[in-house]
């Protein structure tokens, strides 16, 4: 017996609005300068006679607090980072189109050392590669859309 | 009712202006030619620069070492300069000027949309870019005096 449900046509999957690279890059200055402050009281309270005192130590693990914080947790958990959420961009699994949870989005910063190894022509991937994806997308799988 | 897959753009969004590789490589360039013209301001206040992290691990240059130098000669109006530091600049530039050129013909929607090009084509283009790659390569070794 036939289920019309089931045997309804198919549709063609959508086609996928990929981020601009001039909007990833807007996202991540954007994700950078949330940073910033940190780094920068780091460095200039941090400073003392012999090298580095506690200052520097709070203000490094603050950093990385809200850099994990924002790109590891909340663009894993809801696919926006602060900076994506300005430029009005996502982060999402290239098969599954949904957020790629925390470990992952870690995993994907810590990847970024490939596009930057080969002097950092990597980021400039989005520019011509037909997903837009950066080597580090293509190694977690994941691609960047609006 | 079969599971709704995953929809990753929920509301259509207008179609959106689709540019060439060489328009989008030509607006980087513009980028960095605004970059360029900053970034003696810039180093010379904080002592930043960017290096190449091949030659910094490896001790050998890679083949866009000294675009940031050319880059910022090129821009001064110096050609000379910045032939010496990587001819390729020159490349980046005649995209730049490509870019100005098109970009705004296809923006105003006077020259239809590019037509994206087969997989073929786009490795034939391999064959250009990885002798190119060599031969500034071989360009830097002989400019910092190792090969």
């Amino acid at each position: 017996m036939t289920n019309p449900q089931y045997d309804a046509p198919q549709y063609a999957a959508p086609a996928v609005a990929y981020a601009s690279w001039i909007q990833r890059v807007g996202a991540y200055l954007i994700d950078g300068l949330c940073v910033a402050p940190f780094s920068i009281l780091a460095a200039v309270l941090g400073r003392s006679d012999n090298g580095v005192n506690a200052f520097y130590y709070v203000f490094i693990v603050l950093a990385v607090a809200v850099q994990g914080y924002n790109r590891w947790f909340q663009a894993g958990k809801t696919g926006q980072s602060w900076g994506k959420k300005a430029l009005g961009i996502r982060l999402v699994g290239e098969q599954t189109g949904t957020p790629i949870g925390a470990g992952l989005a870690f995993l994907r910063d810590l990847a970024h050392i490939v596009d930057s190894i080969i002097c950092y022509i990597g980021y400039l991937f989005p520019l011509w590669d037909a997903k837009k994806q950066t080597l580090a997308d293509k190694i977690v799988k994941t691609v960047v859309v609006r | 009712m079969p599971e709704q897959t995953a929809v990753i753009s929920v509301v259509p969004k207008p179609p959106r202006r689709e540019f060439s590789v060489p328009e989008r490589l030509g607006g980087f360039g513009m980028l960095a030619a605004a970059g360029a013209a900053v970034w003696p301001f810039l180093t010379g206040r904080t002592g930043v620069g960017l290096p190449c992290p091949l030659r910094l691990i490896t001790g050998l240059p890679c083949p866009a070492c000294g675009l940031t130098t050319a880059a910022v000669a090129l821009v001064r109006g110096d050609a000379h300069a910045a032939w010496s530091a990587n001819p390729v600049i020159f490349l980046l530039a005649a995209l730049a000027a490509t870019a100005c050129l098109l970009v705004p013909l296809r923006a105003a929607g006077l020259i239809r949309p590019p037509r994206p090009w087969s997989p073929a084509r786009r490795q034939g283009l391999g064959w250009i870019i990885g002798p190119l790659a060599l031969a500034s390569w071989l360009f830097q070794l002989h400019r910092l005096d190792i090969a």
